[in-house]
């Protein structure tokens, strides 16, 4: 699709997207946020997902920019502009101090311990009332100063998540054309020429790494004021793998998939609502299908469609080059 | 120039090498032959740091380099080509030979974002690689939609984008017909010779290595068995066996 | 600490242990011979649990016919699993893992229609207590404990003694290198995710039997898994086996005395200090 058309559908999208927040009723505006919201962290994500390596932690650091923003506001009066500024700072800071320890490992071990990093911080706010609160969690967290700017504090928070969003999809689509991109894709195709030419992979990861969970903290301190609360359910290790769920079904190998997997995905999900206990039954089978139809993601269906058997490469592999 | 001393490497119950020592002079083009097996790929995956060896030592330019991570001894300036992945498939071949000029700048994310101006020097000297190895046609070709051949050339030009002190090549002739390799002998010998740029090849074919090398050394089961000028190693009687055995 | 009371604990870590053993061989197992992360096993986990409770409580079913049936029951699933779902994505181990994780949903989605939301649990046939030094165990458990370690027993035997076996680590070894000996990878693999399926279901039994099942109970023990399969090390089932053993270690021991959400952090944070430290675990092969 050539880059003009492409444009115009985006310009498109958003300039509904603007009438849709004002005018959609507060379930549809919650949807609406929350699509906002996944795509800003599964673009994140995928930022490291590029180089190769997956994630199951993401959620955990998304939750860290959450309770950031939450303690920094209630316990310690910040305003909550800085508080989310914070909240990616410090999912950030965190970021690099896990890379730096663990981003030598990859594939599945990188996986389990991001994982298991996720459960170490959610035993850690279980079980500690200050600052955590505990199983409790944190409460009444404020909305941000000057709030509401349109129409109501619902309303702004929709405008803010979106804006977020855009910055995350901006600075992914950035990345993602720039040598870092490109260098990102050689790594996957080809760890070892990478590193015989002279490039530190470690280092390469841990900036992705770094990079997207500034983004994951970020979108987790905006979320906190949004619900205005916080608690050790609401960023678990299943939300980590939704999120790389969004990526994968998407398509991980191109800056499109991500975001279609989140928005199709999201929508599914709490449209889903309506079916009860099917709900996760229903989104299971989706997802079986569709890794099984169609491996590269919904975005690599233009091309399965078009009789190109080319299995797109991304995920190819295996996961224990330790 | 480089140096391996006592060299061994084990793999499960395997000896792959087993006290391999070579020395390499600066801006020698040095042959390693041997039958199938003998250990060759696994002494360049030591020499670059893929492999850390059981015992012995690794000295490029008088510094232990022994079992460092691949890309530090890239950067010291000892490159190599790869035989079974020596590509990145999905990238141009421009793309490509810009990914060897990783080890000469550095990478900043954020001054990749912004700034054009490396983009074009970058491209300014790969062309020049582009042109001697002839790829400048193609340049913006995905490299897997290119012949074998024509993908062996990338390779290369990968690793003269960095602009080695010394070059390991992993059978840059496999599969060439005589012509081709004539090519590709003369190639890497302009490059041995105008670059100065000082070789180590790993080739089944013994022709070609024996006429345009300066020295050979041969492998099997992972012992050196001969070490020298073409003609010495030619005569040297183990050598014949080694070959026949197989 | 009296004596009585470690020697409970001790109980109670050996029948941590062993269900861990469990859990964790199988997943071990699936990865080590397919190169595919095996997300649905905590649900087979449960649906073991599930399906057994039913045949045994529910339809009266005899206690250790009903744990042979859901034997052979998930040992068939696991083929039908392996040959539908990894065999197709062979290789995309992204792909896999996701498509395991739909079937996770799947099923749990399942489970919570059809078995709705109150627990199951398992009584066996023989009750009563021991004593043993003073210490009352009951029978119950100890049957369980007896049970388990007879299936790891026969586990080690099949791994370790069999052709099968030997097959099996010879593709964990090298599976071009296997291949070319004749092995067949499909067979293997098949029968890997059967074994692996089997293996979780009976974990799943006995954890019924101990303690109770619900649709949300296989998560968690499945991510336990997973911590323990990388301490112990990929591709050796000694080294799952003493991660096994610190882990109940840990979580008995530790949870007694610290709580059980700092005894669970510890397991994971000894994880993140293996993964630093020694990378390929206790026993991985380098």
């Amino acid at each position: 699709m050539p880059r003009s058309k492409k444009l115009f559908g985006i310009l498109v999208l958003l300039a509904m997207a603007v009438p849709m927040g004002i005018f959609a009723s507060p379930l549809y505006l919650d949807l609406l946020v929350m699509i906002w919201f996944n795509i800003g962290i599964v673009i994140s994500l995928w930022i490291l997902l590029r180089t190769g390596e997956t994630s199951c932690g993401h959620a955990a650091f998304v939750a860290i920019g959450a309770y950031t923003c939450a303690i920094t506001t209630t316990q310690l009066g910040f305003s909550v502009w800085i508080a989310f500024l914070l909240g990616g700072i410090v999912a950030m800071l965190i970021a690099l101090m896990i890379g730096q320890a663990v981003l030598h490992t990859k594939g599945i071990y990188f996986l389990v311990v991001t994982l298991g990093f996720g459960e170490v911080l959610r035993a850690i706010w279980l079980k500690m009332d200050v600052p955590f609160g505990s199983a409790a969690g944190i409460k009444n967290i404020p909305a941000p100063e000057g709030f509401p700017l349109i129409i109501d504090t619902f309303h702004s928070f929709y405008f803010l998540m979106m804006i977020f969003s855009l910055i995350v999809i901006l600075s992914g689509y950035a990345l993602s054309r720039s040598r870092f991109g490109l260098l990102s894709t050689a790594l996957v195709a080809n760890e070892k020429l990478v590193a015989a030419c002279g490039t530190n992979i470690k280092l390469c990861k841990t900036k992705a790494f770094v990079i997207g969970c500034f983004f994951a903290g970020l979108g987790g301190a905006i979320y906190a004021s949004y619900l205005g609360f916080i608690s050790p359910f609401t960023f678990t290790a299943r939300e980590s793998l939704y999120y790389v769920m969004y990526a994968v079904v998407g398509g991980p190998s191109v800056f499109a998939g991500p975001v279609v997997g989140a928005v199709i995905c999201t929508t599914i999900y709490l449209l889903l609502y309506a079916v009860g206990y099917y709900r996760i039954m229903v989104f299971g089978v989706l997802l079986l299908i569709v890794m099984l139809v169609l491996p590269g993601g919904l975005v690599s269906l233009p091309q399965r469609l078009s009789g190109l058997a080319a299995k797109f490469k991304f995920s190819r592999g295996t996961p224990d080059h330790a | 120039m480089l140096e391996l001393k006592g060299i061994r490497k084990v793999f499960g119950g395997i000896v792959a090498l087993d006290n391999v020592s070579l020395k390499l002079e600066k801006g020698e083009l040095l042959g390693l032959i041997g039958p199938n097996g003998a250990g060759k790929t696994t002494l360049f995956n030591v020499i670059g740091g893929v492999y850390k060896p059981d015992s012995g030592r690794v000295f490029f330019n008088g510094e232990d380099i022994t079992g460092k991570r691949p890309d530090i001894i890239a950067k010291r300036g000892l490159l190599q080509t790869f035989q079974l992945s020596p590509v990145v498939p999905p990238l141009s071949v421009l793309q490509n030979v810009a990914l060897g000029y990783q080890r000469l700048i550095n990478l900043s994310v954020w001054a990749e974002l912004f700034s054009s101006k490396r983009e074009k020097e970058v491209e300014e000297n790969c062309l020049e690689i582009l042109n001697l190895l002839g790829l400048a046609r193609v340049k913006n070709e995905v490299v897997k939609n290119l012949p074998l051949g024509l993908q062996r050339f990338v390779a290369l030009g990968i690793a003269l984008a960095g602009k080695p002190e010394i070059l390991l090549l992993d059978e840059p002739l496999a599969g060439l017909n005589a012509d081709e390799v004539e090519d590709v002998m003369r190639l890497i010998t302009r490059i041995n010779q105008e670059k100065g740029v000082t070789m180590l090849l790993i080739d089944h074919t013994i022709d070609a290595i024996m006429a345009y090398c300066h020295r050979v050394a041969v492998l099997h089961y992972g012992r050196k068995i001969a070490e020298g000028t073409p003609e010495y190693v030619q005569k040297k009687q183990d050598v014949i066996e080694a070959y026949l055995g197989t | 600490m009296t004596p009585q009371l470690l020697l409970q604990m001790l109980v109670t870590t050996v029948g941590l242990s062993l269900g861990y053993m469990l859990i964790a061989s199988g997943l071990s197992l699936v990865y080590g011979i397919m190169h595919m992360v095996n997300l649905a096993h905590g649900a087979i986990f449960m649906f073991g649990g599930m399906v057994a409770a039913i045949m045994i409580s529910e339809m009266g079913l005899n206690f250790f016919a009903g744990i042979v049936i859901t034997i052979i029951v998930f040992a068939l699933f696991g083929v039908i699993f392996e040959k539908v779902i990894f065999r197709p994505l062979r290789g995309l181990w992204l792909a896999g893992f996701m498509a395991s994780f739909g079937a996770s949903l799947t099923m749990e989605g399942i489970s919570w229609r059809i078995f709705g939301t109150v627990g199951k649990h398992i009584s066996l046939p023989l009750k009563g207590v021991i004593s043993l030094f003073g210490v009352h165990l009951s029978v119950e458990r100890l049957i369980i404990i007896g049970i388990g370690a007879i299936v790891m027993i026969g586990l080690y035997y099949l791994v370790y003694r069999t052709k099968l076996g030997r097959q099996m680590r010879a593709i964990e070894e090298d599976e071009e290198a296997a291949k070319l000996q004749g092995v067949s990878t499909d067979m293997v693999s098949s029968l890997a995710m059967a074994i692996g399926c089997a293996l979780a279901a009976v974990a799943g039994v006995l954890f019924t039997a101990m303690y109770y099942v619900d649709p949300s109970v296989g998560f968690l023990p499945m991510l336990k898994a997973f911590n323990l399969v990388i301490i112990g090390g990929l591709g050796s089932l000694t080294g799952t086996a003493i991660a096994a053993i610190i882990m109940g270690i840990i979580e008995s021991f530790g949870g007694t005395l610290l709580g059980a959400e700092a005894a669970y952090g510890m397991t994971w944070a000894l994880l993140m200090l293996v993964v630093i430290i020694r990378p390929r675990g206790i026993m991985g092969v380098a």
